[in-house]
């Protein structure tokens, strides 16, 4: 993409006379953005627009000029097709399609799509759009949209899945002072997606700050690739949208595509260090923050404010975020102590009382940002009979100024008494929200992304050796036999071959097979049905525990039988389950599910029969999951305490939980015919575990 | 000519065996005719029994499909027909004029062994009085459906009609071990051979998306060109969408049946193995349903009803093959070669 932002030439395709048409816009934006490269109006039936030589088509224009970095398509969607190939011929490699009439209004338009993709597929063409705003560069400068509002020179890049949200914005950070370094329209995003241009704005100097706008996300594991290594680089901040079901279903009607479960973004957001905002407006005041400030090296936050009130709140806040207050040294509180009113609170946060005039902040400032075990600093103000907010906010600036390599963001909170205050604080580069609350918020967010960017190297998931020809065997028996679900034998079959330890079970089609089975895994045993399309199989008397006797069993697999006549007469049994009935243990789950974005997804949680009232659930996409990751999943949930041992309990094995967790990751990795996995309970010993009930779907995949 | 009466119940395959049986013969050269001396007609469109017009299509036959089929029967034929002397000899006379040009008669019995017995024109009968030997063709899916076949056998015992042997046919893959090592020898015990065990083939068996549209009628909006997939299970669309993509995942060559208003729900189907989208309420769908079903080839049917009735008519849909299904009739020449006793087959035909 090396022209894309920083074309040579831009060739406007469609380019027009008529003040009010698109293809006049975009021409007059390049204008009037100061590009200084070639700009080429095309359109067959003029020889001049806006004062610019027009040409009839791209490969006269082409012949004429030797090349044509960047070319921008504003004709109606029929003649799209035409412009690409033209390009194609004419080695064009930057392709802006603007014109709408694709995919987003049906059938025909989705065939015009595909065929635009495949000639600039097969022409390594990069193709923004179509259906889109354009894109932007600040710093080329160019302004290669129909958006009449260029925005500001800056260093955050912008990348927006709604066009008519990004011409709001844009025209709203102009009044906000806020500057971009690139914009993006993704439109369809038929051809370069939010992957493509979260590694350009990686790789761009003039980017510090990456935002993204998305309502789902194309190709899920290049989109985890790439947001993995730019996090580490630059912050990415995504508001995604779409979480509500009304808001998916919104989602995929804008998109054609599903807009996947909403947990999962989260998951994903979280495994590759991406910063989730759920207010669109937190999006640009967390951009100015990441901006303007250091990366605290710790959690610890000093509060200094002139009132009780906020302080509390703040500390509150400090508290619920996770981040920690800062214990002062003794040296500075005694400093503290000899120049502070008697009345002041010494202790974090630190109140310097209502009559603070802006030298009383500007001595505690001081004082506090030297102290060691402080990380960053949140200010807090409210106007009161003598405060200076003006001058405050000076004395802020200046202890900053001398102390860069600390954080600080404030609150000032009030209305026109701090306005002037509050104003210099953002000129001069600190943050200032009206409440405390997105402050510390805020300042959350700094701590998280140095945590993110100080985690330690990844510890890939150990290699497993198992038997790949006897589980695909198993996986292919059943689709052969249209089956998508596996016996319970069969999925506990699999796990053995994984290395997990899974309670022996094996398929009975007689009562003698059933002793037989008994006989030679031992009593007691479990029995359970096997019928095609039965899910609830204790519902219908389909489940028989601790059998002790060969009477026992053979007459529990009549009852089974007859149940199921009983309930379902046209369904004809596969058989019964014949399982080993294990020692209770702690009841945990394991589950893995195939998300359609971003693959498999591993499931840990607190098991049993009450899974879905408790939700003790943690989650995380099995792409690039490292063990530590494992680890985490573990600790997120209350079932983790539960295998520390309460009251005296001796812990469970929490090292055969993470084993576990990673050879279902790895079995979901080498085998995407499975489409979930659901182990419960797992019963977690003191040592080891066993998984007791395992059931095993499958989906076709390849042609699907 | 020679001749084989098949006798069995609705739904055990008579017609794909009279298929394959007919296939193999035509194939050594032999010319073949067909007659079901009783149709049934089911739909409400057809005048005349669609096997006995699929066979005489397939066989190239140039009897009259009234000569094919002369008669055809329904829960209430008592009040049409009063006697049975007269249709018997009308029965005959047709069988007399088709065997006149061929060398081998395939005879299909009605929906039931015992169908119109009232009259004597139950299919035991009817073989005896045409003087060919019978094959009865089970279902097998259950032990009644063992005691049934073991009723037909002791009947036709009785009647001193010559009995070639049983035939299991259609059945389900959990119960061909049952059916070959308990209802066998328990056929053989009555002195009747087992000819074949046959196990149930979707391609046969699985309705596809045409006889679907035709039974459910409504509008189709997509697809016209995919009508030939087999629909082997029905799915309703009413959980959420977040979990819609798991459960659809489950099955495969599925009808799912769907709100018109649920287009997330539709879009989950489309993402998984679906046969044909069914939308119901006559809601016209969101466009990107359309757009996404033209992309996968997938069917999308919008009906006036509601969901469960459309799930209600989807009971009736029944396999009928046609006379151009070239793959459902290899495949049924295929199962009765691989699981049949081919020497007792050719036995019945004097080869």
């Amino acid at each position: 993409m090396n022209y894309f932002f920083k074309p040579r030439q831009v060739a406007v395709v469609g380019a027009s006379a008529n003040r009010g048409k698109v293809g006049n816009s975009v021409l007059r934006n390049i204008i009037g953005s100061g590009y200084s490269g070639t700009i080429v109006p095309i359109n067959p039936s003029a020889h001049e627009i806006e004062g610019l030589k027009c040409y009839p088509n791209i490969t006269e224009a082409v012949q004429e000029l030797g090349a044509l970095d960047l070319v921008v398509v504003a004709v109606p969607a029929a003649a799209v097709i035409g412009v690409a190939q033209e390009c194609a011929k004419n080695g064009c490699k930057n392709l802006v399609v603007i014109t709408a009439g694709f995919k987003e209004v049906g059938k025909e338009g989705a065939a015009l799509e595909k065929e635009l993709v495949e000639i600039c597929r097969s022409h390594h063409i990069n193709l923004l759009g179509p259906n889109c705003l354009g894109m932007m560069d600040t710093h080329t400068p160019i302004n290669a949209s129909f958006a009449g509002d260029f925005p500001l020179r800056g260093e955050i890049a912008f990348i927006s899945q709604s066009g008519a949200l990004g011409t709001a914005i844009l025209n709203w950070s102009r009044q906000q002072k806020i500057g971009f370094s690139q914009f993006v329209s993704l439109g369809n995003k038929a051809g370069l997606n939010e992957a493509d241009f979260i590694a350009a704005a990686a790789d761009d100097p003039n980017t510090k700050v990456i935002l993204c706008y998305l309502e789902n996300v194309v190709d899920g594991e290049r989109f985890m690739d790439v947001a993995r290594q730019t996090s580490r680089r630059k912050p990415v901040i995504i508001f995604k949208a779409g979480t509500s079901e009304a808001g998916a279903r919104a989602a995929s009607s804008h998109t054609g595509a599903l807009a996947g479960n909403d947990r999962t973004y989260e998951t994903v957001f979280k495994q590759c260090g991406i910063l989730r905002v759920r207010r669109m407006e937190d999006l640009f005041a967390l951009a100015t923050v990441f901006l303007s400030q250091p990366l605290p090296k710790g959690d610890r936050v000093a509060i200094l404010t002139n009132a009780g009130g906020p302080g509390i709140i703040a500390a509150d806040a400090v508290e619920s975020r996770g981040l920690a207050m800062a214990r002062f040294c003794a040296e500075t509180i005694e400093a503290m102590r000899a120049h502070l009113p008697a009345e002041a609170n010494l202790l974090n946060p630190v109140d310097v009382i209502g009559d603070a005039r802006a030298d009383r902040y500007h001595f505690a400032l001081e004082q506090i940002i030297q102290d060691p075990n402080v990380d960053g600093l949140i200010i807090l103000l409210t106007p009161q009979a003598v405060t200076q907010p003006k001058e405050t906010a000076e004395a802020i600036v200046d202890v900053k100024e001398r102390h860069p390599d600390k954080p600080i963001v404030a609150a000032f909170m009030g209305g026109e008494a701090v306005a002037d205050g509050a104003e210099h604080l953002r000129k001069n580069g600190i943050p200032c929200f009206s409440f405390p609350e997105p402050a510390v918020e805020s300042f959350a967010y700094l701590s998280r992304y140095t945590k993110l960017r100080e985690s330690t190297a990844r510890q890939a998931l150990p290699e497993f050796d198992f038997d790949r020809r006897r589980i695909t065997e198993i996986i292919k028996g059943a689709m052969s036999d249209h089956r998508r679900i596996l016996f319970a034998s069969e999925g506990a079959e699999v796990l053995s071959l994984m290395g997990i330890p899974a309670a022996p079970t094996k398929l009975a089609t007689t009562a003698d097979q059933a002793v037989e089975i008994a006989l030679e895994i031992g009593f007691p045993v479990v029995m359970k049905l096997e019928a095609p399309n039965v899910l609830h199989k204790s519902d219908l008397g389909g489940v028989k525990l601790n059998l002790r006797t060969e009477q026992e069993v053979a007459e529990a697999y009549h009852e089974i039988i007859a149940n199921l006549h009983h309930h379902l007469p046209d369904t004809v049994a596969y058989g019964v389950e014949v399982q080993k009935m294990d020692q209770p243990g702690r009841e945990c789950i394991i589950g893995m599910t195939c998300d359609q974005a971003f693959g498999p997804l591993l499931m840990f949680g607190l098991g049993g029969i009450y899974v879905n009232l408790l939700q003790d659930v943690s989650f995380r996409v099995v792409r690039g999951l490292d063990l530590t990751e494992l680890q985490e999943m573990i600790r997120e949930t209350k079932a983790y305490l539960l295998l520390k041992g309460i009251r005296g309990e001796k812990p469970g094995d929490v090292e055969a939980v993470v084993d576990t967790l990673a050879r279902v990751a790895v079995l979901a990795r080498e085998f995407p015919q499975i489409n979930e996995i659901d182990i419960n309970p797992l019963f977690v010993y003191e040592q080891g575990v066993s998984a007791v009930d395992v059931k095993i779907t499958l989906r076709k995949v390849g042609t699907e | 000519m020679k001749g084989l009466f098949v006798i069995g119940t609705g739904g055990s395959g008579k017609t794909a065996l009279c298929v394959a049986m007919a296939q193999r013969l035509t194939d050594s050269g032999a010319k073949v005719g067909y007659f079901k001396p009783i149709g049934n007609v089911s739909g409400t469109t057809l005048k005349y029994d669609r096997d006995a017009v699929l066979m005489k299509e397939l066989l190239g036959m140039e009897s009259e499909i009234e000569c094919i089929v002369p008669y055809h029967t329904s829960p209430s034929y008592l009040s049409r027909y009063t006697t049975g002397e007269a249709m018997l000899a009308k029965v005959k006379e047709c069988f007399q004029l088709i065997s006149r040009t061929v060398d081998y008669v395939l005879v299909e019995g009605t929906t039931s062994p015992q169908a119109m017995m009232a009259l004597g024109l139950d299919a035991p009968s009817l073989a005896k009085q045409l003087g060919l030997p019978a094959i009865v063709v089970s279902k097998g899916e259950n032990d009644y459906h063992l005691d049934e076949t073991l009723l037909s056998l002791r009947y036709i015992k009785s009647l001193g009609t010559p009995l070639a042997g049983v035939i299991f046919n259609n059945v389900s893959k959990q119960n061909l071990d049952k059916c070959r090592g308990v209802y066998a020898p328990l056929v053989e015990a009555e002195g009747y051979p087992v000819i074949g065990v046959i196990p149930k083939s979707s391609e046969l068996v699985a309705p596809t998306v045409r006889e679907i549209v035709e039974v459910l009628g409504g509008q189709l909006l997509e697809g016209a060109d995919h009508l030939d997939h087999h629909v082997e299970e029905v799915m309703i669309g009413a959980m959420t969408p977040e979990s819609a993509l798991s459960y659809f995942h489950r099955s495969i060559n599925k009808a799912v049946v769907v709100g018109g208003d649920r287009p997330a729900v539709a879009l989950a189907a489309l993402e998984t193995n679906t046969a044909v989208l069914i939308l119901t309420g006559g809601i016209y769908p969101d466009k990107r349903v359309l757009t996404r079903a033209a992309e996968r080839n997938v069917p999308v049917l919008l009906v006036p009803d509601n969901t469960f009735d459309a799930v209600e008519k989807l009971h009736f849909v029944s396999r009928k093959f046609q006379a151009t299904d070239t793959k459902a009739i290899d495949e049924a020449r295929k199962h009765l070669e691989q699981f049949c006793d081919l020497t007792a087959i050719n036995q019945l035909f004097g080869i």
